[in-house]
């Protein structure tokens, strides 16, 4: 009950920030007009429109709005996958961003931008990203099964390897763009502007369709988290589970990185906190963490847009903050009492 | 009594690549036996436990539970009648001892099966028994080793099994607490009529309290029976390589030379 509480907390306060953010800009509108092109918008009377300058209308429906909304999608996206990888690989440090899953499908999505501006051929971009997140995930988990040591620790340095190799070859096709490297730069660096109506059809679906499959499985979930034998001892079909959840943490990922690029640390930071404040378990901490991942990202990529004249891509604002709030973690891991 | 063995192995036999582990291993275990399995270290208990609670498939042979083949019942349905504790756990999550408590309900439960009175009682129940219900709101990650096996034999007790297994559970535990998990298993037998089978190092507690003993070596069993008739200083020697007084019948005392080594020496 407390839970349900707390979402539907979040879900107001989620609901609060979308409206107030896409009143705020360069072009000042009031919170009043906004909410009435938003209504008129969505109720599709033209009634409540009179009065409201056409441009200002465009300004809050089709600039602002689906940029806010992509935000929340990716930061809900980011953050879901976060908790499906901790959850499933029982490893706190895992998130998209250190698993290199997002760079995986950031590889595929460059490659595909390439082959589209060098050839002419269009190949759909958020279909290469899946397909290389899900390769880069195996590989990752195919490499840390290998290596000696900690399976936990493993699964981090494998991320960091394959990430490596990938990132490597995106400089590289990079190189090969020539003039036309921009396009992939740009998008590569993580940002949310100038985002459409077309990147809102592109992620919604995929978030709420990956999102419910991970929602009604979350209690098996919670059984996977402790560990393989565990997990079967209570009855849960570990194999079939765990392929379940990487294809849906690589499908959320790579629609995420397909809108906007490498975002980190999004996905390792909400289900910590949410883990901390309220509860481990998966049924709550799913929806909790897709409310909060929401939030986060989109109070983040609005203090580029609102505080900064050159907009700094909200990915940078997130790993600046995000990378010491991973040491600290890391550090504390280790100190922790019954760790492995 | 039932008029058939509860779960019956037949010849089974695995190996890990080209090692073989476990070699034509066949015996039966009735309803409501306190069964150990001891043998020293790389004997092949742990694997034989494993193939019988169905956690993998044995390479050759079959294990039945009432006439099933293990290996044939869905996962859930063996949830249902198996429960198995690990000795370590690696729970990374700060779940609460409850909510840890509680999943052992998860093969009884419907996805989203809201939590009713009776099994929040029967949860309590057992939580008392194991003396876990003092610290039911502390993390997991916040509670001492023998504190959590303790949480972790609640949630087996929880998911009311037919079976409860125990690979070496009670090897990070203290005297005491060893003892009163051993007595809490003994009451679960006598009072729910469970089966108990547990993988021991501690050759004092399986002489003491097991109804039966299975020894395993190389991957054999070469003995079974009562413990009084399975322990003796020959057993010791065999399988072991340490000396032994038999005290009567309250047990044994271990001598500290090592067989193995004097015969090397002897040969020197």
């Amino acid at each position: 009950m407390k839970h349900a509480i707390v979402g539907v907390i979040f879900l107001f306060v989620l609901c609060a920030l979308l409206i107030s953010m896409v009143s705020l800009g360069a072009m000042n509108i009031s919170l009043i007009t906004t909410w009435n092109v938003l209504l008129a918008k969505l109720a599709g009377s033209e009634k409540l429109l009179e009065g409201i300058k056409p441009n200002i209308v465009s300004v809050v429906w089709d600039i602002r709005l689906p940029r806010i909304i992509c935000g929340i999608c990716v930061g809900m996206g980011l953050a879901m996958a976060g908790t499906i990888f901790q959850s499933l690989l029982q490893n706190p440090l895992a998130d998209p961003y250190t698993l290199g899953v997002s760079t995986g499908a950031a590889f595929g999505a460059s490659l595909a931008i390439f082959i589209n501006i060098m050839y002419g051929i269009i190949v759909p971009v958020p279909l290469f990203a899946f397909a290389f997140a899900f390769i880069t995930l195996l590989m990752v988990i195919l490499i840390a099964g290998r290596g000696r040591g900690q399976p936990s620790s493993n699964l981090i340095i494998a991320g960091i390897i394959v990430s490596a190799v990938l990132s490597s070859g995106i400089s590289f096709i990079k190189m090969l763009s020539g003039e036309n490297v921009g396009a992939i730069v740009f998008w590569l660096m993580g940002s949310l502007s100038s985002r459409s109506w077309k990147e809102v059809a592109l992620i919604l679906p995929a978030l709420c369709i990956s999102g419910g499959i991970a929602f009604l499985f979350s209690k098996d979930l919670n059984a996977m988290a402790m560990g393989d034998k565990n997990a079967v001892a209570l009855g849960v079909n570990t194999k079939r589970l765990r392929l379940l959840y990487l294809i849906l943490g690589s499908w959320i990922t790579a629609a995420c990185v397909s809108v906007c690029g490498i975002i980190g640390f999004i996905g390792l930071i909400v289900p910590h906190m949410l883990r901390f404040w309220f509860t481990s378990d998966n049924r709550v901490l799913i929806p909790l963490s897709a409310l909060m991942g929401g939030m986060l990202l989109s109070i983040a990529d609005n203090a580029t847009r609102l505080l900064t004249t050159s907009e700094i891509p909200v990915g940078v604002l997130t790993t600046l903050i995000g990378g010491p709030f991973f040491i600290y973690i890391f550090t504390k891991r280790r100190k922790g009492a019954g760790d492995e | 009594m039932e008029a058939f063995p509860l779960l019956v192995l037949e010849n089974i036999a695995f190996a890990y690549g080209a090692r073989p582990v476990l070699k034509n291993i066949s015996f039966s275990i009735d309803k409501g036996e306190y069964l150990s399995i001891v043998g020293p270290n790389g004997s092949g208990k742990t694997t034989l436990l494993q193939i019988m609670c169905g956690y993998f498939g044995p390479g050759k042979g079959i294990a039945y539970y009432r006439g099933q083949n293990v290996h044939k019942m869905s996962i859930r349905e063996r949830a249902k009648h198996f429960a198995v504790v690990y000795q370590q756990h690696g729970i990374r999550f700060p779940y609460t001892c409850l909510e840890m408590v509680i999943m052992g309900l998860h093969p009884h439960r419907a996805i989203f099966e809201p939590l009713g009175d009776e099994a929040l009682f029967q949860v309590e129940q057992v939580m008392r028994l194991t003396d876990t219900f003092r610290f039911a709101d502390k993390l997991i990650t916040q509670i001492s080793g023998g504190e959590l096996q303790r949480v972790m034999l609640a949630k087996s007790i929880v998911q009311k099994p037919k079976v409860l297994f125990l690979d070496e559970a009670m090897s990070g535990l203290d005297i005491c607490a060893r003892i009163s998990m051993t007595k809490i298993l003994k009451g679960l037998i006598e009072e729910q009529g469970i089966t108990v089978v547990v993988i021991n190092h501690d050759l004092n507690t399986a002489y003491r309290f097991s109804s039966r003993i299975i020894a395993l070596h190389e991957g054999r069993v070469v003995a079974a029976g009562p413990p009084e008739q399975v322990m003796t200083e020959e057993f010791f020697e065999d399988v072991f390589d340490v000396k032994v007084e038999i005290l009567g019948k309250k047990g044994f005392f271990i001598h500290d030379n090592i067989i193995k080594q004097e015969r090397e020496r002897e040969i020197k």
